[in-house]
């Protein structure tokens, strides 16, 4: 099983925290999987997409971790201690005005939960039923969430195709 | 350009994760090896697999005939295109899996056409239904599943594939029934059982939380026969084969069907194959043959709370709606809103949110003269 889903484990993992940091996680996952094989129920959905909502789990305390850590550092230095997704927050590699830009923008400040929602959806292709299994919400959660990030994203769309109603 | 296509496409290219890495992970968590001496067994070959099917292998490999006879005769073609019919008498869907409803009118022994670009062989939703989830997948040419049911009701699927080589690891649980060893496996608590010759597989599948060497399952095994141009499966008496056939290429899409109170649908289409792939999924689940759209199907409960699978199986193919609440007269109604389509159809609309075919899974390549050494090959 671990062998089987790995790669997309990793894969999953990478485009959230970078691949340096998605080995690390991907033993976490893999660990928290073993500890808690006993608790998997088959008739809720497969092994795969109860692995996706451990590596969910494992990224939200990663989170919460380096949260933790850079309020440390903001006492001692002053700096400010904001964090989200690595690679959702505007990447070098696209122009900060272009449209992909600004919709990674929107990702990001999304709600996390929704955040998750979009992102095991689009980029892990998981069904909504399987979203529903792996987050432990019910595909009628899953679906309003869905539909609550499309208006939002659909917003930021709109902002990026009239230029003058961007936000400066 | 949908907000849901818009980041699909935003998504990072990530390099998998090489083998060593891998093992270096695994061995710190788990104290063990990841690589296995063995070659990979899988006795439920996931529908959402999809095989690098790339050129053809050339090597030496046995093409056989796979035949599951008892009163519903099915027989397989193997070859470049296959098809099946069942060919099986009245409906009773007061009875589960046992009695599978007539074959349709125009129906007779001949293979379904295959599906070529510029038939109609797809249905697609209107142009203004956008679907939240796309992906075609390529057709797995050494494969045959399908679904047979026991005088109790009881299904188990059957799955050969070829072009496979392996020989039974020891340690598993192995009994000899009708002349061929089996070992039987647990996977994803579904109990399966495996046999091997050269260059084949077959697999006998009870479904979740089977128990080992169960009466059906041992009854089964011990109808097939292996001889050097076919697979035999000569079902006994009160057995029935509600359908057997190879797995072609599917397109799925999940979609909005447009009816108060349904979530959306999922629909998978498997043109110019019969519905036997798409049932073997359902090993050990009740089967309540239906009508649908006039055409012979099944409906199989995936939980308690309404969400059902339905198969069918016309003249272009096989089909599975996955569904909440929708029995079959909603089900037609659904399918009238649908359109004819072809394949070039479906590139032209939904290539940008194809989610794709997972290459990852090679398909092996059966080279029995390297198996078996040089007395075997020469």
């Amino acid at each position: 099983m671990y062998v089987d889903h790995g790669a997309d484990l990793f894969r999953y993992l990478a485009r959230r925290v970078g691949r340096d940091q998605a080995e690390d996680l991907l033993a976490d996952a893999f660990r928290s999987a073993i500890e808690s094989y006993d608790r998997f129920d088959p008739s809720r959905g497969s092994e795969r997409v109860w692995l996706y909502g451990i590596a969910s789990n494992v990224l939200r305390h990663h989170w919460r971790r380096e949260q933790r850590h850079l309020t440390a550092l903001q006492r001692i230095g002053g700096q400010s201690a904001t964090t989200v997704d690595p690679l959702l927050t505007v990447p070098d590699r696209v122009d900060a005005e272009s449209s992909s830009a600004r919709l990674l923008q929107a990702v990001a400040a999304l709600d996390p939960t929704d955040r998750e929602v979009l992102l095991l959806r689009c980029w892990e292709n998981l069904s909504s039923s399987d979203v529903a299994v792996a987050l432990d919400m019910t595909p009628g959660a899953v679906r309003t969430r869905l539909h609550r990030v499309r208006a939002e994203l659909r917003a930021a769309i709109d902002n990026t195709n009239h230029p003058d109603r961007r936000t400066p | 350009m949908s907000e849901l296509r818009a980041v699909r496409r935003l998504r990072p290219d990530i390099e998998p994760l090489d083998d060593a890495s891998f093992e270096r992970i695994w061995s710190d968590v788990a104290g063990t090896s990841a690589s296995d001496p063995n070659p990979t067994w899988s006795t439920e070959f996931d529908r959402e697999q999809t095989f690098d099917i790339g050129a053809p292998p050339n090597t030496p490999r046995r093409h056989r005939a796979l035949t599951a006879a008892a009163a519903a005769l099915v027989l397989v073609g193997v070859g470049a295109v296959m098809g099946i019919r069942s060919l099986v008498d009245g409906p009773d869907p007061t009875v589960p899996a046992a009695q599978p409803p007539p074959a349709p009118a125009s129906d007779d022994s001949g293979p379904l056409p295959p599906a070529t670009v510029g038939e109609h062989v797809l249905v697609l939703p209107a142009d203004s239904v956008e679907p939240t989830y796309v992906q075609r997948n390529a057709a797995l040419p050494h494969r045959t599943r399908g679904l047979v049911s026991a005088p109790d009701g009881s299904t188990l699927s059957i799955n050969l594939f070829e072009n496979f080589w392996g020989e039974l690891p020891a340690e598993m649980d192995q009994r000899d029934i009708g002349g061929l060893t089996w070992a039987t496996t647990v996977e994803d608590t579904n109990r399966g059982y495996v046999t091997v010759d050269e260059c084949t597989m077959l697999s006998v599948n009870a479904g979740p939380n089977g128990a080992a060497w169960d009466t059906d399952a041992v009854a089964l095994m011990n109808s097939v026969r292996f001889t050097p141009d076919s697979i035999t499966i000569d079902l006994p008496d009160g057995w029935q084969t509600i359908d057997v056939g190879p797995v072609g290429a599917w397109y799925s899409m999940s979609f909005d069907p447009g009816i108060e109170g349904s979530p959306d649908v999922t629909l998978t289409q498997m043109p110019g194959s019969n519905a036997g792939p798409l049932l073997a999924d359902f090993a050990g689940r009740p089967v309540t043959a239906i009508t649908i759209d006039g055409s012979p199907g099944w409906q199989v409960p995936l939980d308690n709370d309404g969400w059902t699978q339905t198969v069918w199986q016309n003249d272009s193919g096989s089909m599975m709606l996955t569904s909440k609440g929708l029995d079959p007269g909603r089900i037609d109604q659904l399918l009238t809103q649908l359109s004819p389509a072809t394949a070039s159809d479906w590139d032209t609309r939904y290539s940008d949110q194809d989610a794709g075919a997972d290459s990852s899974i090679a398909d092996p390549v059966c080279e029995p003269a390297t198996l078996r050494g040089p007395s075997q090959g020469t």
